[in-house]
């Protein structure tokens, strides 16, 4: 991956009369702020280096199982390239809702002043898109399609296209998608609503789906092959696997299908780009943080409970959180996919036709374990606002606790409520010590490493205003870095309460209690170690706290 | 190690603020060298000096902010880097280029600031409102920072950094988007808390405003200090303005250049 690094100086303005296309700026200027970035920081360099050699990893291992369907008949190879590519679709148009966000190097806003036409931006971003290990990976892949339906020439150009076809609608389905939902989550009246039903919807579509076709098709086990060929002729025809399918026709010689199936591709890809157009449009017309206009800081009920509390720097700082909690739409997704946590346990299994109960037990601990776990970058959300607290000489415990405390007022009686829940839905109440146990285990142990994390080892978040669901450029490596660091000390640290309910959970229900009071136990003084911890190491790091999330 | 100060020969007091050896790099390039400063007490003293000059890094590293790479700080007597708590209590600090907890609205922004210095409630809230109201941002009420105009921005921030009644101010830029009433308003503000014995350090582009205002004036540039010292001691009789270009150097001719911006010729 060497190879994109640049020479600075051909992305500076052309020596030629003649202007260069804005759509190969705009993939030029990717390629540059990637080299820029590269040149700052020897840790993109490795995360980059990482990544690449993951993405290499991935299409190695899916790119020769393509090769070796070419030696398969079609009808055994279609189903598996039209619902795996699906999948592909599907996971980019949703998971950076959920999940990991979307790569804005190239904010579309910044481009507001520059009179690009959108026609260009849209053009020039997808192919920016492109530049970047999962974009670079899902295209490689894509042409390797070629290989797999190389069984007549015209079949093979026919794939080649439909791959490049499948692989633009991935990277453009990721910017509509996320484009949408920041807009509507920039609208005051809705955004509180739609972050929460939003989030769910986009999580559980693809299981629900899943859910559906199985019904249909009738959803026994011993017709699993049968069930996925169902499930990859329904996808065939729908947006998600059009592009995947109309060369497997080809390559069955059924011309006319597959030639409706891309013309058909080739429509929703543009479909795409228009909904991606129009959703900038609209970000364009209300751009970034001035969009609600009349929005009003009103007390909310649980300030009226903060305020009870003594005078303290903590109380303060957690009443600050508490209207964040409400205010910004960044905290709104974070505690839409807390929300998120405990559907899917319901979902997924039954999607699998396996039975829910055993998982709504876990769904407490589990929402509690991501519940504690979110906060570990809660500083970056403030960005360079932090320096309010670097400026006041605010103790770092009194900052911890304060961020604590402001989370455990809204989550401690939704994940009390979700764990009674569970155990009785499962008709396990003689589970419910376990279940708390392991949850208060889980909880406490999130809320001290994440005292300790935010502290140690920040990394760049979405500033304020910004699409909720981007990534800050060079982020990635050490924000996968820091996620799995402190989510493997987050279990380390709940171990003691997760043993005992396992064990309750397997047959000995006595062990129950042991679960309970372990987690009432270590749950409270994992959190009070971590404030005091985490509150040391950021007295001794202010500055440096600060410097790192006032990047991007 | 110099004791209290170079010069103990004028000033019984110590410097309200005084860097010592002020040094910050970023990379392979220098943004503030060995830099010295002594701000007397109850000065209103003003910081001058072209784009990129250190100004910024300069007044971080005085606030606590960024930390130097060598040197000290010292904010009336108390080595800032040494024990920035007690450091931080007597100075205010306004912050340029830095967001703020914009979704507060104002007086919940003022309000938070004085908590965070562990003021009592009511003291902040009586404080936050009187403030407000005197910087004309008392009537936009519930509305948050973060749909404020650039100058109201800049106006919150400085009840922000005077909510706790500092001894010493710092102001990184105060006067930037702030339109000339709202100006005069903060000059007027500023001016009799120097008159009650505060001490006021403050950076600008604006000559004009320095000269007005402030009755010392240092001219950095390249991370060091030109010239600092009592305003009239600086521009030796000419006007800040011109002996600030004959200090810094750099102005470049450009007759005959720049042609192609006349809009005659079509592009």
């Amino acid at each position: 991956m060497a190879a994109v690094v640049p020479d600075p100086v051909s992305t500076s303005l052309p020596a030629s009369t003649r202007a260069p296309r804005p759509e190969l700026v705009l993939v030029r200027l990717k390629l540059a702020l990637l080299a820029g970035g590269l040149r700052r920081s020897p840790w993109q360099v490795v995360a980059l280096v990482l990544g690449a050699l993951a993405g290499l990893v991935v299409v190695g291992l899916l790119g020769s199982g393509l090769v070796a369907l070419r030696w398969q008949p079609v009808d055994v190879a279609a189903p598996v390239v039209v619902g795996v590519g699906s999948v592909a679709v599907l996971g980019w148009a949703v998971l950076p809702l959920v999940a990991f966000g979307v790569d804005e190097t190239l904010d579309p806003s910044r481009f507001a002043t520059f009179a690009v036409p959108r026609r260009a931006l849209v053009v020039g971003l997808l192919g920016a898109g492109l530049v970047g290990v999962p974009g670079a990976a899902t295209l490689l892949l894509a042409l390797a399609t070629t290989v797999t339906w190389s069984r007549s020439v015209p079949a093979a150009l026919l794939a080649l296209v439909a791959g490049v076809v499948a692989a633009l609608t991935c990277v453009a389905a990721s910017r509509a998608t996320t484009t949408a939902a920041a807009s509507l989550l920039r609208a005051r009246r809705t955004r509180d609503v739609l972050a929460i039903v939003g989030g769910v919807a986009a999580v559980s579509v693809g299981p629900l789906v899943n859910v559906l076709t199985s019904r249909l098709a009738g959803g026994a086990v011993d017709g699993a092959l049968g069930v996925a060929r169902a499930l990859a002729a329904v996808a065939g025809w729908t947006p998600l696997g059009l592009a995947w399918a109309a060369p497997a026709d080809a390559a069955a010689g059924r011309w006319g299908l597959a030639a409706v199936r891309f013309a058909l591709a080739v429509a929703v890809l543009v479909l795409v780009l228009a909904g991606w157009g129009a959703a900038l449009r609209r970000a364009e017309a209300q751009p970034g943080t001035h969009a609600a206009a009349g929005r009003s800081g009103r007390p909310g009920v649980l300030d009226a409970v903060v305020r009870r509390l003594p005078d303290r720097p903590a109380v303060a700082v957690a009443q600050r959180c508490l209207r964040y909690w409400r205010r910004d739409p960044r905290y709104l997704v974070s505690a839409a996919s807390l929300a998120v946590v405990p559907l899917l346990l319901v979902v997924l299994p039954l999607s699998q036709g396996s039975s829910v109960g055993p998982w709504l037990l876990a769904g407490g601990p589990l929402a509690a374990f991501a519940a504690g776990w979110s906060l570990h970058n809660d500083v970056a959300y403030d960005h360079s606002a932090f320096a309010a607290h670097v400026a006041t000489g605010l103790r770092g415990r009194d900052d911890r606790a304060g961020r604590v405390l402001a989370a455990a007022c809204w989550q401690l009686p939704v994940l009390l409520a979700l764990t009674l829940a569970g155990a009785l839905l499962a008709g396990r109440a003689d589970l419910l010590p376990a279940v708390l146990g392991a949850a208060t285990g889980c909880y406490g142990a999130g809320l001290g490493v994440s005292s300790v994390a935010s502290a140690l080892t920040p990394y760049a978040a979405p500033p304020p205003g910004a699409n909720p669901f981007q990534t800050p450029r060079g982020a990635a490596a050490a924000t996968l870095v820091a996620q799995f660091a402190s989510s493997a000390a987050v279990t380390v640290l709940a171990l003691p309460a997760l043993v005992p309910a396992v064990v309750a959970v397997l047959g000995s229900s006595w062990a129950g209690w042991t679960a309970l009071a372990a987690g009432l136990l270590t749950g409270p003084l994992w959190t009070v170690v971590g404030i005091r911890q985490g509150g040391a190491v950021l007295d001794r790091r202010l500055p440096e706290v600060l410097a790192a999330v006032s990047r991007a | 190690m110099n004791d209290a100060g170079p010069g103990p020969d004028a000033t019984p007091p110590p410097p309200a603020l005084a860097l010592r050896g002020l040094t910050k790099r970023f990379g392979t390039t220098t943004a503030v060298d060995r830099l010295d400063l002594d701000v007397p007490a109850g000065s209103f003293y003003g910081v001058v000096g072209p784009n990129g000059a250190g100004k910024t890094t300069t007044l971080s590293m005085a606030t606590g902010l960024l930390r130097p790479d060598a040197g000290r700080a010292l904010v009336l007597g108390e080595d800032l880097w040494a024990d920035p708590v007690r450091a931080k209590r007597r100075l205010g600090v306004l912050p340029d280029g830095v967001r703020l907890f914009d979704r507060l609205s104002g007086p919940e922004l003022v309000r938070y600031t004085g908590l965070l210095r562990g003021m009592p409630r009511d003291v902040v809230e009586a404080r936050a409102a009187e403030l407000l109201d005197a910087l004309g941002l008392a009537s936009a009420g519930p509305t948050l920072v973060v749909d404020y105009s650039a100058g109201m921005t800049k106006k919150v921030a400085l009840a922000c950094a005077l909510v706790h009644a500092p001894r010493l101010l710092v102001l990184d830029e105060p006067f930037e988007a702030v339109d000339p009433v709202s100006g005069a308003t903060i000059r007027e503000i500023l001016g009799a808390y120097v008159e009650g014995g505060g001490t006021v350090v403050l950076s600008s582009h604006v000559m004009d405003l320095v000269e007005r205002l402030c009755d010392h004036v240092a001219v950095i540039a390249a991370g060091r200090v030109l010239a600092a010292g009592p305003l009239e001691e600086v521009r030796g009789g000419a006007r800040l303005e011109e002996r600030f270009v004959e200090l810094v150097g750099g102005h470049r001719d450009i007759t005959g250049s720049l042609a192609w911006l006349r809009s005659s010729r079509t592009p």
